[in-house]
């Protein structure tokens, strides 16, 4: 049962995903899918960056910076969508090798501190230059990506296809790289980075890989951001956004790949149940998170493979022990 | 220039001169044995030698070349590896997983390549998986692969760790108290391990131990480290006769209330 469950769980989900819009049409649901799209790809990028250690709290600030890149490319020079989104990953991964050049070194909850603060920054700076940044009254009139009519407020199914590969794309790789030596190398440096360096880790280059790598999806998830809503802001990539992915990862669970997946599906779509509560619907949130945080400590994953499916126990290590088989 | 040298090695935390001007020369080949009492600074000179602390004075060669001011991981690159005192090891891996991240100086981790896993990747991977139950198989780890590595009892904690250091081929392994917290029939087991690994891979030891009676009869040569200077050195059987030597650990008649 479990090994019909790890070979084809995963196709499975994805089926799933591009089949249901044939259920589900209704727009507000797709809009909710978006969204958990974009929280997941955060959610997963940065869990690959926290493998090594090191958690990040300006992933919103990479995250304008992708969403800047595009919708100026596109609004202001008229560029194809499609030839910016690789760029709007690049620039915040070229940014991220300037700031983390400077900072990789840093440990714990100072690296923490320096990149909100980083986060903070290029909020900032995209607030004061009114031109060519939009300032604080942001950039609106984002085109959405061509062919346009495929991509229209009224009729959400191309973004929703869109938003589903992309995340498809950003799982699938963090899944491959996770599994993968890099992937090894990146839980050894959580582990003990001094051992790790007695035996021939280049430490700092490998935290910087992971560091571009969370900044690369980051920007990503940006410009599908800028393109869907169509508007950006100094007012919408704030500190509450970095805390988002940061909660999606720890609520989720860190110890296993699926724990930022389930975090951030969970938490995107739960609140949506309690939108009828109307006032009390962050109340309950918070509710729900500090209830995570004291009952939950290894996260949904973690009360899944105790509590809920002991025969997966054998697996509690997965994510860390896991490496492709030769 | 012998193998590995040090000249005036110094190493001052503020007013504490922890080593104090070290001149220590080992050949290729030969097991030397560090030894002295606690707070002599012993543990310092090794974290010196392997980058771990940028010394306040002196240079460190090793093969022919200054490594004085690398960092660990370009010192291991070139063949010099240690153990640490208190066992570090990746804890939550299982004993196969750490060997596996022992080999790293012989593995792939080309980004692209890892993210494909290539052809190239998984014949790595399988050299590499292969090495390492050769690894363990030698050093007496070949029935506890499976176990966490936290979970292991202190002397095999250790034995993972001496493990770990031959991952990268060291041609100088640098052992940190190997045999502290063992019982008899396990510091034999050490002590023929390293004879084995000496003889077998030509692998040359400066070993720190306070088992004084196992490290005499294991090295060729014993320096001994005193308030961070060098007090004696010379073969097992001078040292054990050297009054500065049982001054230093046992004190002298002025001690005496």
């Amino acid at each position: 049962m479990l090994k019909l469950i790890q070979k084809f769980g995963a196709p499975a989900i994805v089926c799933f995903l591009f089949l249901a819009p044939i259920l589900v049409t209704s727009n507000f649901y797709l809009h909710v899918m978006i969204m958990m799209c974009i929280n997941v790809i955060m959610a997963t990028s940065m869990w690959l960056l926290a493998t090594t250690g090191l958690l990040s709290f300006g992933q919103a600030g990479f995250m304008f910076i992708g969403a800047m890149t595009s919708a100026l490319l596109v609004k202001n020079l008229g560029w194809p969508f499609w030839v910016c989104i690789p760029l709007a990953g690049i620039i915040p991964a070229l940014v991220a090798l300037a700031v983390g050049r400077v900072c990789i070194h840093i440990k714990g909850a100072q690296f923490f501190m320096v990149t909100m603060a980083f986060g903070e920054l290029v909020r900032g700076i995209f607030a004061y230059f009114r031109n060519p940044f939009g300032g604080w009254y942001g950039i609106i009139n984002i085109p959405p990506p061509e062919p346009h009519r495929y991509f229209t407020p009224l009729n959400k199914i191309g973004f929703y296809y869109l938003g589903v590969t992309l995340m498809v794309l950003t799982c699938w790789a963090v899944y491959r790289v996770s599994r993968s030596r890099i992937g090894m190398i990146f839980w050894s440096l959580r582990e003990s980075e001094t051992l790790a360096d007695s035996i021939g880790v280049n430490v700092r280059k490998h935290k910087l890989h992971a560091f571009l790598f969370a900044a690369f999806f980051a920007g990503i998830a940006g410009t599908y951001y800028a393109h869907y809503q169509s508007y950006i802001s100094p007012l919408v990539f704030t500190v509450q956004m970095s805390l988002s992915a940061l909660i999606f990862v720890v609520v989720g669970g860190m110890w296993s790949f699926g724990g930022p997946i389930l975090g951030a599906a969970t938490l995107t779509l739960v609140p949506e149940f309690f939108r009828a509560t109307g006032v009390y619907q962050m109340l309950i949130y918070g509710v729900i998170l500090v209830f995570a945080v004291l009952f939950m400590p290894r996260g949904i994953v973690g009360v899944l493979e105790e509590k809920v499916f002991p025969l997966l126990l054998r697996t509690r290590r997965a994510a860390i022990n896991a490496h492709d088989q030769p | 220039m012998k193998f590995l040298e040090t000249k005036g090695l110094t190493k001052a935390f503020g007013g504490l001169v922890a080593v104090d001007d070290l001149n220590l020369a080992v050949d290729k080949g030969e097991i030397v044995g560090v030894i002295g009492p606690n707070g002599a600074g012993k543990t310092t000179v090794f974290n010196l030698i392997s980058g771990m602390l940028p010394c306040t004075r002196g240079k460190t060669y090793f093969n022919g070349e200054t490594i004085t001011g690398m960092s660990m991981h370009q010192i291991a690159e070139r063949g010099l590896a240690r153990t640490f005192q208190l066992p570090r090891l990746f804890g939550n891996f299982t004993v196969r997983r750490n060997m596996l991240m022992g080999l790293h100086l012989s593995a792939e981790t080309g980004f692209w390549k890892c993210l494909f896993n290539s052809s190239k990747t998984k014949a790595s991977e399988s050299k590499l998986a292969a090495r390492a139950d050769e690894i363990l198989e030698e050093v007496g780890l070949g029935g506890r692969k499976e176990e966490l590595a936290y979970n292991l009892p202190h002397g095999l904690a250790k034995t993972l760790q001496v493990a770990l250091s031959l991952g990268c081929n060291p041609a100088l392994l640098l052992l940190d108290e190997p045999m502290t917290g063992m019982n008899m029939e396990e510091v034999q087991e050490m002590a023929l391990l390293i004879r084995r690994l000496r003889d077998s891979r030509n692998v040359t030891f400066i070993i720190v131990e306070h088992n004084v009676r196992a490290v005499m009869g294991l090295s060729d040569r014993v320096a001994v480290l005193n308030f961070g200077k060098k007090i004696a050195e010379g073969r097992p059987s001078e040292i054990a006769q050297n009054g500065e030597v049982i001054r230093a650990y046992l004190g002298g008649t002025d001690d005496v209330a």
